[in-house]
């Protein structure tokens, strides 16, 4: 009886044990992984609101875990020395900050940029087609219908200032 | 193909990963370099990346990556000072992001282009340079973005202070700039190689240099290794140095990691560095 009843509870312990292990594997792969990639065919995929949790900054990935320390002896090459006594690096001069007239010409200069290459990319997508390039053809219009959109984006920025 | 086309075939050992414990594993690099056009495209072992650069006009360069899905644009304009770049879904022209993955890629081109030497055009010099930034994006980073890039205003190029040691700092959600949990008093800017750690950089503690990642601590003020200060993710071909990528160099290695988005304004204030800083040479 006694063998008998050893039996049944290692079956039992064997088919727990089994169905533990299934929904473990089950639930890793249900899981969104850190770091999986977004759908590239998909909308914005940044989910801010998904940062995990510790004040830590990513939204998909935490931060780095430091590792283990290598010791000065495993050191292969001669480090820099240390600074003198008392050294203190030069302070940094500080950076001018551009006038509302200065930036409206950057912005200014980044439409024509993008002016530009929205004719050589028309030309490029014209000479595809004609080739009968079809693939090169997509590809560019992706590129255009992109670029456009910035075009728009910055000029509203221009016209809201 | 063109006559005149110079076409080569390489194939070497990727070691771009080193830093991060990962062996490294055989690629190749297949270039297509013409007069004012460069395309190429590197298999490895994850996948496969292409690229495209041209000069458009004179001092107007364009370079473009299709990877993992994405494709990525980088147009400057070097006399004006204008920087247009934009990320998205390749099939589709929809907003995206950049992951690890898409690092790991630039990262493996960086690595491949590296391995062509410092006497390359200017148009492999530009893609290497950039696949080497963006090898560094933050996930949060949108990737559509107008930067300008005039000298000593916008970026700060700082070859007098190879070898020499400088402050670094970041801001983030708890410190300042200039805070001492966020500054090393004394980073060495220089091209010293990656320490066995996880971003390789060495830090002076406890009487003797130590390779690990201190968070925001208030004690450790020395540091060195990978290339601090350089522009672009750990050491590479490319010498440019510039106050911006020394900083941001300080943020993913003192208690951030590369893809956090505290570091995204360190990591913005490096976009128009990687085209624009001079080399600092050897």
């Amino acid at each position: 009886v006694r063998r008998r009843s050893l039996a049944a509870f290692a079956a039992i312990a064997v088919v727990a044990a089994a169905a533990v292990a299934v929904v473990l594997v089950r639930g890793r792969g249900d899981a969104p992984s850190l770091g999986d990639a977004p759908a590239r065919a998909g909308g914005p995929s940044r989910d801010l609101a998904a940062s995990p949790p510790g004040g830590e900054s990513s939204p998909v990935r935490p931060a780095r875990a430091p590792r283990a320390p290598a010791a000065v002896a495993e050191l292969d090459h001669e480090p820099p020395p240390l600074p003198p006594e008392g050294y203190e690096p030069a302070p940094r001069p500080p950076r001018p900050q551009r006038t509302a007239e200065e930036e409206r010409a950057m912005r200014v200069e980044g439409l024509r940029l993008l002016d530009d290459r929205l004719a050589s990319l028309g030309a490029e997508l014209d000479a595809a087609e004609a080739a009968g390039d079809a693939d090169r053809a997509a590809v560019l219009r992706v590129r255009r219908a992109r670029m456009e959109e910035t075009r728009r984006i910055r000029q509203a920025e221009l016209d809201a200032r | 193909m063109s006559s005149g086309a110079r076409v080569a075939l390489l194939a070497f050992l990727v070691a771009g990963c080193a830093a991060e414990g990962d062996e490294g594993t055989v690629a190749s690099l297949s270039l297509d370099e013409r007069p004012g056009f460069v395309a190429g495209t590197l298999a490895y072992d994850s996948g496969e990346i292409s690229f495209e650069a041209a000069e458009l006009a004179t001092e107007t360069f364009e370079m473009v990556y299709e990877l993992n899905g994405l494709t990525f644009s980088y147009l400057v304009d070097r006399a004006a000072g204008v920087i247009q770049m934009d990320g998205y879904a390749t099939a589709n022209g929809e907003d995206t992001q950049f992951t690890a993955e898409d690092r790991d890629a630039m990262l493996s081109l960086a690595t491949a282009l590296d391995a062509l030497g410092a006497d390359v055009t200017t148009l492999v010099d530009l893609a290497r340079r950039i696949a080497s930034g963006m090898a560094e994006t933050p996930d949060s980073r949108e990737l559509r973005a107008e930067v300008y890039a005039e000298r000593d205003r916008d970026y700060v190029s700082i070859c007098w202070a190879k070898n020499s040691y400088q402050m670094a700092s970041h801001d983030d959600n708890n410190y300042d700039w200039g805070a001492d949990a966020t500054t090393l008093d004394y980073a060495y800017v220089s091209m010293h190689a990656a320490g066995p750690c996880s971003d390789g950089t060495y830090f002076y503690s406890g009487g003797s240099w130590v390779c690990f990642e201190p968070d925001h601590s208030t004690t450790i003020e020395y540091a060195y290794g990978n290339c601090l200060g350089r522009c672009g993710a750990n050491c590479g071909t490319a010498t440019q140095f510039t106050w911006d990528c020394l900083d941001h160099d300080e943020c993913v290695r003192t208690g951030h990691s590369t893809a956090s988005l505290w570091c995204d304004d360190e990591f913005t204030s490096t976009m128009d560095d990687w085209a624009s800083a001079p080399n600092c040479g050897k």
